[in-house]
């Protein structure tokens, strides 16, 4: 387990260097200092009566209880944060499986005492956190702005970005796997973002099976979509999370245990693939 | 073989992660939202249209023209007034007017609706209509032509005919604690329309008004008739409401606004909107508005800190939407709630609310 946690942290080490995620937090931070210096809330008896952006008054949604308000303002980035974190990680993160599976630096990695299993086990794990630290800086980034701007803490939003974690995490598992066959960036992006929106329109299978026409593709779509992870029903647990809506625990439970199981299937196949392939 | 073992694993696992996704992306509720009454929905004003049983007047007076709608003509005019409506009939076939009937059964005198059955032949369920509630007395309409008048007021009630249609029932003379004197006057329009007052003078003037033969400018239009319950309120009653802590808000209140309107919605959930409208400068009302929402804020505070969670989920959707000189005040109240907070009333075994065992 030590191995796969040193594979992790090399990998956190590699992105570290890059721009691509240098210019993420660079973007993340630059929103929350506009927010701050730009946005004024007005809050009365802990009823939020006027907010102002850029010195300009927003109504929104009138004057209401300042938590109660800012409730679609935590929806909304929970929603930014999932699709756009997810998004930004299938491209910004679509080469570092190729880019291990390169010829010498696999070979030298298989000279480690290191398992190919923690290998692979090790990237995915290293990708996940790198969505999770920039998810969370963002989520707690906002959460603090607003805190500090109306008296409302919530550890909601950070909740809001585990999910978005998870539900990228199953897209990476997917990429990684797609690298163990065509060590391809440009394929591996390719799949992530056809899982991507295979994981929305899946989400809405109940409301898109009727559309089809009774036969083969009705069953096929029907199959097919049993087995893709539901990304848009995540995101709209997320928002509901941020959003302090009520969400039923049990489906919630569900729903992420299937995301977690689909991420361990997708590597116990990218493993036997491993497994196969000779350097 | 090792290799097999991954393969069969990943696929075991693929059909777990479809049976668990299934499972819980199928059965994720969709978000609700009360509805909240604005204006006129179709079934409305085809219900307001199918009132309009006044004749238009052959020699209309000058100024705002008779309603149509005898209940409506029947009420006080002019501005300032308060006049508010129940859609009895509605509201009885909301899911929130069973709840009210269940627990109307389960009251300490008996089962009210039945006692009205059984004393004046009226069924409130079949017959009532509409009640209008007004500071100088209540309107019914509806289908009455069963009712037995005379055990309504009594052996000494004289009843004397009104108008076309109208009847006037006066009870006998009583002293008031002040020294003056009141009486019990029921008046009666044909057969669907009922006023219970303590003026003979108000009776006649209602009558009067549905008749055409004084101008009736009612302080509520027939495009205000939305909701199951709706009116206007003088500010000055309004403030009579409030609670004694919120006497700063009240005297603001009648300082600042001249009438507030309200409307609320029972079809499913229970949504309110109320319209404060002002007299003086926005910026007076803005303050109110503030106040209000501060108020409704710390309320939902209270609550919660209190463990009283239908307030605080009454409280939570409160919002107050400012339009320069006036301001909408939204409150919306789910049926599960509703639901949850009068179960005892389906209950054999309770007897009331404050019977109830506390949730753990």
């Amino acid at each position: 387990m030590t191995r796969t946690f040193a594979v992790a942290a090399d990998l956190l080490l590699e992105a570290s260097k890059r721009k691509w995620f240098l210019a993420l937090a660079a973007a993340i931070t630059a929103v929350l200092v506009v927010l701050v210096a730009s946005l004024q809330l007005e809050v009365v008896d802990g009823a939020l009566a006027a907010t102002r952006l850029f010195g300009k008054l927003w109504r929104g949604n009138g004057i209401q209880a300042a938590d109660v308000a800012l409730r679609p303002v935590f929806e909304g980035a929970s929603y930014g944060i999932f699709y756009g974190g997810i998004a930004f990680g299938i491209f910004a993160c679509s080469d570092f499986a190729p880019s291990l599976l390169s010829p010498g630096r696999i070979e030298a990695m298989l000279a480690l005492p290191v398992r190919r299993w923690e290998l692979l086990a090790g990237t995915f794990l290293g990708v996940l956190v790198l969505a999770l630290m920039a998810a969370l800086y963002g989520a707690a980034g906002l959460t603090l702005v607003l805190g500090v701007k109306t008296g409302v803490w919530t550890v909601r939003p950070l909740l809001a970005a585990l999910l978005a974690g998870l539900g990228f995490s199953t897209l990476y598992a997917g990429m990684l796997v797609t690298a163990l066959f065509v060590r391809s960036a440009a394929m591996c992006a390719s799949v992530g973002a056809a899982l991507f929106g295979a994981g929305i329109l899946a989400s809405y299978r109940a409301q898109i099976i009727p559309l089809f026409e009774p036969g083969l593709g009705r069953e096929v779509f029907k199959t097919a979509s049993l087995f893709v992870p539901r990304i848009a029903a995540l995101a709209d647990v997320a928002a509901r999370l941020a959003g302090s809506s009520k969400v039923e625990p049990r489906a919630v439970a569900s729903l992420l245990l299937g995301f977690g199981v689909f991420s361990l299937s997708t590597l116990a196949f990218g493993v036997w693939r491993f497994e196969q392939k000779d350097f | 073989m090792r290799r097999r073992l991954w393969l069969a694993a990943a696929v075991l696992l693929l059909a777990l992660a479809a049976w668990l996704m299934l499972r819980g992306g199928d059965e994720l509720p969709a978000e609700k939202t009360v509805a909240l009454p604005r204006a006129l929905r179709p079934a409305e004003r085809e219900r307001m249209q199918r009132r309009q049983t006044l004749a238009s007047l052959a020699h209309p007076t000058p100024g705002p023209q008779r309603p149509r709608d005898p209940l409506l003509a029947a009420l006080s005019t002019g501005a300032g007034k308060t006049a508010l409506i129940i859609e009895a009939n509605a509201i009885r076939n909301s899911p929130v007017g069973q709840l009210l009937i269940d627990c109307l059964a389960r009251g300490e005198q008996g089962n009210p609706v039945e006692l009205l059955k059984r004393e004046l032949n009226v069924d409130v369920l079949q017959d009532l209509d509409r009640v209008a509630i007004t500071p100088r007395g209540v309107i019914l309409s509806g289908n009455f032509g069963n009712a037995k008048w005379d055990q309504l007021m009594g052996d000494r009630a004289t009843s004397s005919a009104y108008g076309e249609q109208g009847t006037v029932y006066s009870g006998p003379q009583r002293r008031t604690a002040d020294g003056g004197s009141d009486q019990d006057v029921a008046a009666r329009w044909g057969n669907g329309l009922v006023m219970l007052g303590s003026s003979a003078t108000d009776a006649h003037d209602s009558l009067d008004r549905i008749e055409g033969r004084t101008p009736s400018a009612p302080p509520l239009s027939e495009q205000q008739t939305y909701g199951e319950i709706y009116g206007v309120m003088s500010s000055d009653d309004l403030a009579r409401l409030f609670p004694r802590e919120a006497k700063d808000l009240a005297n603001q209140l009648r300082r600042v606004a001249d009438q507030v309107e309200i409307h609320v919605d029972t079809s499913s959930d229970v949504g309110l909107t109320a319209t404060v409208r002002g007299s003086t400068g926005s910026p007076d009302l803005e303050d109110l508005g503030k106040s209000l929402g501060g108020l409704l804020s710390l309320a939902r505070l209270k609550a919660q800190a209190e463990g009283d969670t239908a307030t605080s989920e009454l409280l939570e959707s409160a919002r107050v939407l400012p339009h320069g000189s006036s301001f909408d005040l939204e409150l919306a109240l789910p049926l599960k709630v509703l639901e949850r907070e009068l179960a005892w009333c389906k209950d054999p075994k309770a007897h009331g609310p404050s019977q109830r065992v506390p949730p753990p």
